[in-house]
């Protein structure tokens, strides 16, 4: 540790020694929308030297003092070529212009699997990638495209769950803007929460996390949202098979203010309503129920200078599950000539998502020095709320007494984080060798892991007298507040023309229940150039969470509980490595191979038995902790320049787990494979775009299948002396040899996806037609046992009971419209 | 437009449309394996009943095994067990606690199994008290037994226990004997359960602490410790380690009488509507609660405690719960072999509003 601090210190150093040069500062953006661009490359055609630009489209390139060469480029626009002597520091924004040529293509810049680049685990996605990629109701989705990317798998049929390398879904930061998110699913998973019109850019982190990122121990996420085109209005509308959505963006002051919102939401509990309506004609019950989902996204950016600007944006996503049901007056006869009067009132809501806010100062202290502060709010929540009232009267025609028994139920079930956060970041970019980031930041977390509330009243009146009687109680109001705290720094270092390194450390800290739990995380990427095209990366990374998602479901549900490191539950950590080449093979594709290996410590898992639903005990007493290793290979070849343009990714994997410590064995304390545990993993993108009006993508997905738990065999047992004081043989037993014992079928399926582009006077419209598995195949979601189906094996013997399978999407064509103006 | 929500309505029609298909089963259809069920109790003959598992997708009965060779090490003194019927056999020998014992069975085309215990020595309660508790709230009156008493717990060895009570009357004859089923001790009372959902209410902060104060993580003990599903309430010494710990618990009580088979009443009755039945309804005469403190071998606690977790999952139907590992003891086989030994303790209830009037 000591050396490797002193490593830090010899960086920083040097990177203060250089003197006699000059410093070019600036912001790079789009001529048309004025959009910044992010990793635009500037570079000085006569010392070599060259930087990139930062998420905010900032650049600072220190040269020294003489005539510059500057070229200013970003694939899918004209590049720029500036040339003047540099003999002063001087603040220079460029304006590039889309290519026409380009325009056909969907293309990136700097990508981080890049040869030249010292990041390795990374993968930039174009935001066209992601509205090209073919998906479930054609619906373009973010964490659909980036789960076809080797290393990172997806959950279930259909899901927008994210394994990646063998962790688990909890274990990926997602940031919106820099905002960490915690639910990122809706329906279930099936659709995620970000609205692909609202995005700008995506970078997902595999492993070799560079310092500045922290919290999470698989994967990191980085999303950043569109500004607001700073010219003129500009929107769109969509109108989809489940959802339509909106987006608009445009100057409050021109080149100065800009705004940038955008909408969504589904319609398929409008379209139940006249079927609900239909179902209830001539009964007792007016029934009124749906589910839909919304999110909305909302930017304003304003420029204060050159050198300063504020970003605010507000995020708010959440699905909603409603049922009503109301019986109508329902006169039934009782003792006699009495008669009474029955009514019934059942209410169900149920809510879960997030909100975020946040805003971003940025300022240039001075050419090399640039510094965003920001201040968020997140919240999410998860709240299901059941409601049952029933009043029954009777009049007692003897006495003339009018009898009545009420009762009125409400539960209540509450989860959720709010979290406060301020946090610094300075870039500083001392001599074009070194590319330094700092910062820290904290964040006050306020957990509600589960708050039951149940209360009930009861009030009977017959005859003359009257009774009440009711419970109103609240458990598991235990509010855990926690605060975490974090600082970094890190350097990407030219160390040679062909070796360069990112070298940093992240300090993290975790207040919680009077304990502290301290973590330093070194991180460390290095890159060796074997020639112009060809490098050599490798990277190990040490990672802490102090968060963790309690899940025991196959598909994200709303009812995943994300829960606080406690007094008694220690943080996750993993140790990862990875080593691999990278190729750039001119203009035909870029290629890569990776191996990894990563050792996780203090997964949490669901005891043996234990799920969300049991009340009977606090969630503290229904985990454990227990190890979990992943180690695989990772292929890419990945084309973007062209008309034919797309990936083959493929992984070869092994993720296993282990609990075994007293009181917290799974598995009888043997290693077994994790839920996402697949052996090869294979997707294979295409795209087409010939010309303006008209391209395709075909999309193929292979891997194996998920495994689940089968008890193979049954067998007797003897049961304790409950009930009649005798010991008698009860159910079979079901005989586990582990868990995931069992691998499903393998998984494959093709999706196509077509888009019509037509210029009219005002705008573009674009027909999308999508087919999700289009030689419908059917896949898995789960497999059961199903008693009564007889089954003939292989080998001719014959069962009682056979296995099945539940498919849920077969062959789904959708059809969407879409206009932009 | 009406076209276009025909279309809209259909796609979203189709694409929740589930499928459900027969799927082979790939992989070895498991062969299997022997199980042995034997709970050794002190004092009392061993039993066994040895069967076969079965794949899962098989839905034939549980073959027995009628031809196993079986031995029991007694202290390394090696005895052989008598087949009786159905898989079932005997080892006459009657285990002490603090006997070790191991037991063998060999299957012609199998691999032989094998499984050790240890009885447990009997468990040291002392200071029991009863105090009878009557509430009324209105609607009807609730009559409660409170027993208290003290469990003073080994520090030399690991403890594992099961506490269950219940009520017996010299209406009842005090014993049965029994000779020929397994996995019973020789002599039991028969006995009247209480009702089983409103069993015990346990005042034990210590060892039923539903909230945080259990130790969840580094205690060890939560969900593994103690299950108190029906009338029985199994738990380890973790929390009590050596210590002398209060214990207390209520048992809702049956006023009156309770219905009984007939060969375990003493005389004969007719049941409530007047009739000869097989069920009776008897009156109370001298009433008693009996506290059983059943002391456990680590094999049948961790077994018991999986098959309660199996049989009792969180969420009822199993669908959303994590699967749970049966603990067997045996070797190359399935099923348990565990020991318990265990003491009882008595007192005497005298609710007034039990006695039935003349």
């Amino acid at each position: 540790m000591k050396q490797f601090f002193l490593l830090l210190l010899m960086v920083g150093s040097m990177a203060f020694a250089v003197a006699q040069n000059y410093t070019l500062s600036g912001t790079i953006i789009d001529k048309e929308t004025g959009e910044t661009l992010i990793g635009a490359i500037v570079l000085d055609g006569n010392s070599g030297k060259g930087t990139i630009t930062n998420q905010y489209g900032r650049y600072s390139l220190t040269l020294p003092k003489g005539q510059v060469a500057l070229r200013v480029s970003f694939v899918g626009y004209n590049t720029i070529q500036d040339t003047f002597l540099l003999s002063q520091n001087r603040s220079l924004n460029y304006s590039l212009v889309p290519s026409m040529m380009l325009n056909a293509v969907v293309v990136q810049a700097e990508r981080p699997t890049d040869a030249k680049s010292s990041q390795m685990s990374a993968i930039s996605i174009p935001v066209e990638h992601i509205k090209a990629v073919p998906v479930l109701f054609g619906e373009a989705d973010v964490l659909k495209a980036v789960q076809l990317m080797p290393g990172v798998q997806s959950g279930s049929e259909g899901s927008a769950g994210m394994y990646v390398r063998g962790g688990g879904p909890d274990e990926n930061l997602f940031l919106l803007d820099g905002v960490p998110l915690y639910n990122v699913n809706h329906l279930g998973g099936f659709f995620s929460a970000f609205n692909s019109d609202a995005v700008k850019n995506i970078t997902l982190y595999k492993g070799s996390f560079p310092a500045h990122f922290g919290g999470r121990l698989s994967s990191v996420l980085d999303i950043t949202t569109n500004n607001g085109n700073d010219k003129k209005l500009h929107g769109g509308v969509s109108v989809g098979a489940i959802a339509t959505k909106v987006y608009l963006e445009g100057p409050i002051i021109k080149e100065k203010t800009t705004f940038s919102v955008s909408a969504r939401r589904t319609y398929a509990d409008a379209l139940l309503q006249p079927f609900l309506g239909i179902a209830s004609l001539g009964t007792d019950v007016a029934t009124n129920a749906g589910y839909y989902f919304y999110d909305f996204n909302a930017k304003v950016t304003h420029k204060f200078n050159d050198r300063s600007r504020l970003f605010v944006s507000y995020y708010m996503g959440d699905d909603k599950v409603y049922a009503r049901l109301k019986t109508r007056d329902n006169y039934i006869p009782i003792f006699g000539d009495d008669y009474g009067n029955e009514k019934m009132y059942m209410k169900l809501g149920y809510n879960w998502g997030n909100l975020v806010t946040s805003a971003r100062w940025n300022y240039e202290i001075n050419p090399k020095l640039f510094m965003n502060v920001t201040g968020a709010f997140t919240r999410y929540r998860n709240d299901l709320a059941f409601g049952l009232e029933s009043m029954y009267t009777w009049t007692d025609y003897t006495t003339g007494a009018v009898n009545y028994a009420e009762t009125k139920v409400d539960m209540s079930y509450n989860s959720g984080i709010h979290d406060m956060t301020g946090r610094v970041d300075f870039d500083y970019n001392p001599n074009p060798d070194h590319t330094v980031k700092f910062g820290a930041y904290f964040i006050h977390h306020i957990f509600r892991p589960e708050v039951m509330g149940a209360k009930v009243e009861m009030n009977e009146q017959t005859g003359f007298v009257e009774r009440h009687d009711g419970v109103d109680t609240t458990l598991g109001e235990s509010i855990i507040h926690a605060n975490e705290m974090n600082a970094y720094i890190e350097d990407d270092w030219d160390i040679t023309s062909t070796i360069k390194m990112n070298v940093g450390a992240n300090l993290s800290g975790f207040a919680v229940q009077g304990k502290f739990y301290p973590s330093i995380q070194p991180r460390l990427s290095g890159r060796v150039l074997l020639s112009d095209d060809l490098s050599f990366k490798a990277g190990y990374a040490y990672t802490t969470q102090y968060l963790h998602l309690l899940s025991n479901s196959n598909i994200s549900m709303p009812t995943d509980l994300w829960v606080p490191v406690t007094a008694k539950v220690s943080p996750m950590n993993a140790h990862q490595v990875a080593a691999g080449f990278f190729y750039n093979w001119g203009v035909i594709c870029d290629l890569s191979i990776e191996g990894y290996f990563k050792k996780m410590n203090n997964l949490m898992e669901y005891k043996e038995g234990a799920s969300f639903w049991g009340a009977s005990t606090g969630w503290e007493d229904k985990v454990c902790l227990g190890e979990g290793w992943s180690y695989g290979v990772e292929f890419l070849a990945q084309r973007t320049v062209g008309q034919f343009t797309g990936w083959i990714g493929y992984t070869l994997s092994r993720a296993d787990r282990k609990f075994d410590k007293p009181g917290q064995v799974l598995s009888g304390g043997e290693r077994f494979p994790a839920k996402y545990d697949r052996r090869h993993d294979l997707s294979i993108v295409l795209m087409y775009k010939p010309n303006d009006r008209f391209d395709a993508s075909l999309s193929w997905v292979y891997c194996t299948g998920n495994s689940a738990t089968l008890a193979l065999q049954e067998f007797e047992s003897f049961d304790t002396p409950e009930y009649t004081g005798s010991y008698y043989y009860w159910d079979p037993l079901q005989g586990y040899d582990h868990r995931n014992n069992y691998r499903m079928p393998a998984y494959h399926r093709m999706d196509a996806s077509v888009n019509f582009h037509k210029k009219l006077k005002r705008g573009t419209q674009t027909w999308n037609i999508s087919v999700y598995n289009l030689y419908n195949r059917k896949n898995p979601y789960i497999i059961y046992e199903k008693t009564g189906t007889p089954y003939v094996s292989p080998n001719g013997t014959r069962y009682g009971s056979s296995l099945v399978q539940l498919s849920i999407f077969p062959i789904i064509p959708s059809i969407s419209y879409s206009f932009k103006f | 437009m009406k076209k276009i929500f025909l279309i809209i309505f259909s796609l979203i029609a189709v694409a929740f449309v589930s499928c459900e298909t027969p799927i082979d089963f790939y992989g070895d259809e498991t062969d299997s394996k022997i199980t042995i069920n034997s709970y050794v109790h002190a004092d009392s003959t061993v039993s066994m009943h040895l069967s076969f598992s079965r794949f899962f997708l098989s839905s034939l009965p549980f073959q027995p095994i009628n031809n196993a060779e079986i031995t029991l090490d007694v202290n390394g003194v090696t005895q052989s067990a008598n087949f009786i019927s159905n898989g079932d056999y005997k080892v006459y020998y009657k285990p002490q606690p603090g006997d070790t014992l191991t037991i063998h069975a060999n299957v012609a085309g199998h691999d032989e199994v094998y499984a050790g215990t240890r009885v447990p020595k009997t468990a040291s309660v002392s200071d029991m008290r009863v105090q009878e508790i009557v509430t009324d709230n209105g609607y009807y009156t609730t009559q409660k037994v409170k027993v208290s008493f003290t469990l003073n717990d080994d520090a030399s060895v690991h403890n594992y226990y099961c506490i269950r009570a219940y009520i017996v009357d010299t209406a009842l004859s005090t014993e049965i004997t029994r000779d020929s089923v397994t996995n019973m001790p020789d002599t039991t009372y028969s006995k009247v359960y209480v009702h089983e959902n409103l069993s015990y209410t346990l005042e034990d902060v210590l060892l039923v602490d539903n909230g945080s104060g259990l130790g969840a993580i580094e205690g060890a003990i939560e969900n593994d410790m103690y299950s108190y599903y029906g009338n029985h309430f199994t738990f380890n010494d973790d929390k009590i380690n050596g210590r002398s710990h209060q214990m207390s618990f209520e048992v809702e009580y049956i006023p009156h009488g309770f219905y009984v088979s007939e060969d375990s009443r003493v005389g004969k009755g007719k049941n409530s509507y007047g009739y000869d039945d097989d069920y009776v309804y008897v009156d109370f005469q001298n009433p008693r609660i009996v506290l059983e403190v059943e002391s456990l071998s680590r094999e049948l606690y961790y077994y018991l405690i999986s098959v309660d977790k199996q049989r009792n999952q969180d969420d009822l139907t199993g669908t959303f719960s994590e699967p749970v590992t049966i603990q067997c003891n045996v070797k190359g086989g399935y099923g348990v072999f565990g020991a318990s030994s265990k003491a009882f303790f008595e007192a005497s209830i005298n609710f007034e509003l039990n006695k039935k009037k003349k």
